[in-house]
């Protein structure tokens, strides 16, 4: 059993509350904020007691009672109980698949975690004899699976285009074959973006993510070219042009559909880094997702515990952006403010994350399966190979059972059904246990939710 | 109700399956690639049964 929890708040003129095992969201008055806090443990009377002299007994009493009446309809102090799920050890179903179609790049990120392309190891490319052997093996391994996402990603992977090309070509015979379906993505840093590339992406639907960090300042310090020239100026201009002739996406969150998003990483360079959100969304880009860096903390360029203060200030000023650009010419979308009460996933979803691992690998240019593309590099972690297929699931089964009631840190957390348990490549990076995850990313990811809750409460305040 | 405004009713708990349907997007797939948010993926299932 999952002991009833809630989550109170107060966010500029709102108390908030969150009710963490329902997903429940309410905003309260000063009094019920009060006995919220008292309620479990406390009877009425006690808790006439305590407020006695501050408020009306009358007030308390039917202030007490609407939390009472919500609690027996389940939807506050709301109990949660754990699935039951019983899985064949050997039997797996992955279904999204980061195809590294490229170990080389044509960038110098200061803070890349793939080593500016091969992960520590030789750059290369993926062949098509791979790429065809990658998509067989997605089928093959997942029979029950009708819907199948694909990523190309690097490095660089339009340094393979041609190879990109045949991959999809290749995935829509088998679509004709199987009846199954792929959705595509394309990770890139643009560069190369040009008139082929845009008649493919268009024809193929191919979905995009655009890595842009912001200001050109900021964006040529962090992203030079390989002859160490900046990459703004290049990239800006493409993204432009694709952005006025990609219509936005078929759902405006996260998930199917062709969506564009502008992606960029904040360091300890430019914690001001609501600037740089700012700067894409006055370049017309509408859906942005600008990410901290993860690197160690004795890292150039490393977010630290320090930093947090002055970073929460930044979400702030981004809250209130979001709302003056509402409406506007200049709207945008944060991804991590888009958070969705109604339709989001289920609880069996929430609690255990990513899919690393069991429902997500990242397949490298030699044939090498890991559980997700930032675990590549990391020989320890291998799950198997194109050739003999998974051969090491143990490790699959360790990422399957790893879920946020195995960590001791997210197990009363408030946020856990929010973040589902934190990214297993942090964990192990910062902690080496996929058990605990890195404390300075909660730290970041609890704030974003509170200024993702006030906005939703105010959404739904206005239906 | 006087003191409470609620603003989204939800019973997660009740949504609760043996292993995923597989109807969601895989959460690190597109927009974070390095830190995840399960709770701004979609529910295909909930949006096609609507």
């Amino acid at each position: 059993m999952i002991k009833g929890q809630v989550h109170v708040f107060t966010y500029k003129d709102k108390n908030i509350v969150l009710d963490v095992n329902s997903n429940s969201l309410f905003t309260v008055d000063e009094l019920a904020k009060e006995i919220i806090h008292l309620y479990p443990s406390f009877t009425l009377a006690e808790i006439i007691g305590k407020l006695n002299g501050k408020y009306d007994e009358n007030k308390i009493t039917e202030a007490y009672q609407e939390i009472q009446q919500l609690h027996q309809e389940g939807i506050i102090y709301s109990e949660g109980v754990l699935p039951e799920e019983e899985h064949d050890p050997e039997e797996f179903e992955i279904k999204s698949m980061c195809l590294h179609v490229s170990h080389d790049c044509n960038l110098r990120c200061k803070y890349c975690f793939a080593g500016t392309g091969p992960y520590g190891q030789k750059r290369s490319l993926m062949t098509f004899e791979q790429g065809k052997k990658a998509i067989d093996f997605l089928v093959s391994q997942a029979k029950n699976t009708s819907h199948f996402e694909i990523d190309f990603f690097g490095g660089e992977p339009l340094l393979n285009f041609s190879v990109v090309k045949q991959i999809v070509a290749y995935a829509r015979e088998k679509e004709k074959e199987t009846g199954k379906k792929f959705d595509f993505s394309l990770t890139t840093n643009g560069v190369y973006i040009n008139e082929e590339v845009e008649e493919f992406i268009a024809n193929e639907n191919i979905n995009l993510i655009l890595s842009i960090d912001g200001r050109p300042e900021v964006n040529d310090k962090m992203r030079p070219m390989d002859d160490g020239s900046g990459s703004y100026q290049t990239i800006v201009k493409n993204y432009q042009r694709i952005n006025s002739e990609r219509s936005g996406n078929a759902d405006n969150r996260y998930g199917r559909g062709i969506y564009t998003y502008y992606r960029g990483t904040f360091t300890s360079e430019n914690l001001d880094f609501a600037n740089d959100v700012l700067h894409l969304s006055d370049l017309g880009f509408k859906r942005i997702s600008v990410e901290p860096v993860v690197l160690p903390e004795n890292r150039k360029y490393a977010i630290k515990k320090d930093h947090l203060p002055e970073l929460f200030e930044q979400y702030d000023v981004l809250t209130e952006s979001y709302l003056e650009r509402k409406g506007t010419d200049k709207e945008f979308h944060f991804h991590h403010f888009e958070v969705d009460m109604e339709e989001g996933p289920c609880f069996s979803k929430r609690i255990t994350g990513c899919g690393a691992g069991y429902q997500y690998m990242a397949i490298t240019p030699e044939g090498d399966i890991y559980p997700c593309h930032q675990f590549v590099g990391k020989k320890e972690m291998i799950i198997g190979n194109l050739k003999e297929g998974f051969t090491n699931k143990k490790l699959m089964n360790k990422f399957r059972n790893t879920n946020i009631y195995t960590k001791p840190a997210c197990k009363e957390c408030w946020a856990r059904h929010l973040c589902g348990g934190g990214c297993h490549v942090n964990a192990y990076g910062f902690n080496d246990d996929l058990n605990k995850p890195y404390e300075v990313g909660c730290e970041l990811t609890k704030k974003r939710f509170e200024n993702a809750l006030y906005l939703k409460v105010l959404e739904l305040e206005q239906e | 109700m006087k003191h409470i405004k609620i603003l989204s009713r939800n019973r997660l708990q009740d949504t609760m399956l043996t292993g995923t349907c597989e109807k969601c997007s895989a959460s690190c797939q597109s927009a974070c690639k390095t830190s995840i948010t399960v709770g701004n993926t979609i529910c295909y299932t909930k949006v096609e049964n609507k």
